[in-house]
């Protein structure tokens, strides 16, 4: 009988995607657009083609360019070809002028530009800078969108100790479905489409703050949390054994929780039922197994007892949770 | 119960006595015992996998029968770490490019997640950092293009990089 190999042009389309789905979509479209007209229909696929991270980002949180013969290839080939269907561009400061400047992006709305400083930006967009200006408001920022109504555009400036500032930027906001880097200095709103979230800081996130969080983002469904700085005010209150003022804050769309970068106070603040209420059973929780056994005082604190009981899966890295544990997640 | 067997059919005749346990990590096998009410006696079908693809399989759920299961699938923050496939799992999978797609489909019939998400890294991986003509090459893909088609691409890149 004559065997016939299977190739990878065999595999249906959504075995396709699911392939392409563990690659960044800048190695989906450097190595498969233009192969045959099949592959170059699916990585045109706004999946594929909405967000695109055009640098290389390490784990210390470093940024650095693509490698010329990749980012020559974007600018030359690929951007120009989808340039209609980028909405969202996260780019480094060595290679973000070039990018900005190899065509046209008409639906862009988000532009994150990292290692970056502000007159940098700025001039990329158009703004002469005086010598005695120091931007650091966000009317500055602003006054580079003095083109879009004031409810189309919401930008402040974080500077962080670690020799870097983050400048945030966010056009068309009312259309926004992810809101990623929150830090304290979030100025508020209501922004009822956006269902992802992720917050950063070097300075503690008080109990305050996510109670901020929860009014700006009622329909959340998916929180990260990076920040390894005990929170200030979890001190005070405990010794001053004051609760009056301590409203249990309310998250009934999370879904998914990630706290692997948190300090043991977050995840005391999303587990102790007094802080904050999770959705019963509705939560995947991703965390350190050894920091929810430590927090859980080895899965026999009553505080966090009602919280974990309404997880419906942990994901502890790879760890198994033990047996003698499983009571304390009955819905795990 | 530890031990008890069930029978399953390759689609070129062959039966395997396989573990419960050991079946039901796959879920199209899990549904057919327990909502379709197969009786265990039975010997149940898999129409689309061949013996050889089949013994893979096995081999693969024994040797994984006890992990843990893998998170919910998460598009929108989902990892990129294709460098995690663990030294079993890179050994079970040198084999020839036709032996890794025909295990990605079975992994996908038999709805067993673990299998499908690392046939699918080892497959990530050897696409990679390559060009286009290095893909077309490494997976044999005909460029069916036509030269006008082609042109048109060129025509466009000429004109992007002279803008």
């Amino acid at each position: 009988m004559l065997h016939i190999s299977t190739e990878l042009n065999d595999l249906p389309d959504e075995i396709l995607m699911l392939i392409l789905k563990k690659l960044f979509n800048t190695e989906v479209l450097y190595s498969l657009i233009d192969v045959n007209k099949r592959l170059n229909t699916i990585v045109r696929d706004p999946i594929f083609t909405s967000h695109l991270t055009l640098m290389r980002r390490f784990l210390d949180n470093s940024n650095y360019p693509l490698p010329d013969l990749i980012l020559d290839r974007f600018c030359s080939q690929i951007l120009p070809s989808i340039c209609h269907k980028i909405k969202w561009l996260n780019l480094e400061s060595s290679s973000m002028k070039r990018i900005l400047h190899a065509t046209n992006y008409p639906n862009l709305y988000g532009l994150g530009l990292y290692d970056i400083e502000i007159e940098t930006a700025l001039s990329l967009i158009g703004i002469s800078l005086h010598n005695q200006i120091y931007l650091q408001s966000k009317e500055d920022i602003q006054h580079t969108f003095r083109d879009f109504k004031d409810d189309q555009v919401i930008s402040y400036v974080d500077y962080f100790q670690e020799q870097y500032g983050l400048c945030h930027t966010y056009l068309y906001p009312e259309q926004l479905k992810y809101y990623h880097t929150v830090t304290n200095n979030f100025p508020g709103g209501l922004f009822t489409c956006v269902r992802t979230i992720s917050l950063h800081d070097e300075h503690p996130f008080e109990h305050e703050f996510f109670l901020r969080i929860a009014q700006s983002f009622p329909f959340m469904k998916k929180l990260s949390l990076n920040n390894s700085k005990p929170q200030n005010n979890k001190l005070c209150r405990e010794s001053q054994n004051d609760n009056q003022d301590f409203s249990i804050i309310n998250y009934p769309y999370l879904t998914t929780l990630t706290l692997y970068d948190a300090h043991d106070d977050y995840i005391e603040e999303f587990l102790v039922d007094t802080k904050i209420c999770l959705p019963k059973n509705a939560v995947l929780l991703n965390i350190y197994y050894e920091q929810v056994k430590r927090v859980t005082h080895n899965f026999t604190r009553d505080t966090t007892r009602i919280n974990c009981a309404k997880l419906n899966s942990l994901y502890l890295n790879g760890r198994r949770l033990p047996k003698y544990a499983k009571d304390y997640f009955p819905h795990v | 119960m530890a031990g008890h067997k069930i029978k399953l059919q390759s689609n070129d005749g062959d039966i395997f006595d396989v573990e419960v346990e050991i079946a039901k990590l796959s879920i199209t096998i899990k549904t057919m015992l327990e909502d379709l009410s197969m009786n265990e006696e039975e010997i149940i079908p898999l129409p689309n996998i061949n013996s050889a693809i089949f013994k893979k399989v096995i081999q693969w759920t024994t040797h994984h029968k006890d992990d843990p299961p893998l998170p919910p699938e998460d598009d929108e923050n989902r990892e990129k770490n294709t460098n995690d496939i663990s030294s079993w799992d890179q050994e079970f999978l040198k084999v020839d490019q036709g032996t890794l797609f025909e295990l990605i489909l079975a992994a996908n019939y038999l709805d067993i997640k673990g299998l499908l998400d690392v046939t699918c890294t080892s497959v990530a991986n050897m696409i990679k950092g390559k060009t286009s003509e290095e893909i077309r090459q490494t997976f044999n893909i005909k460029n069916d293009f036509t030269p006008q088609e082609e042109e048109q691409i060129k025509k466009e890149n000429e004109w992007c990089e002279n803008k």
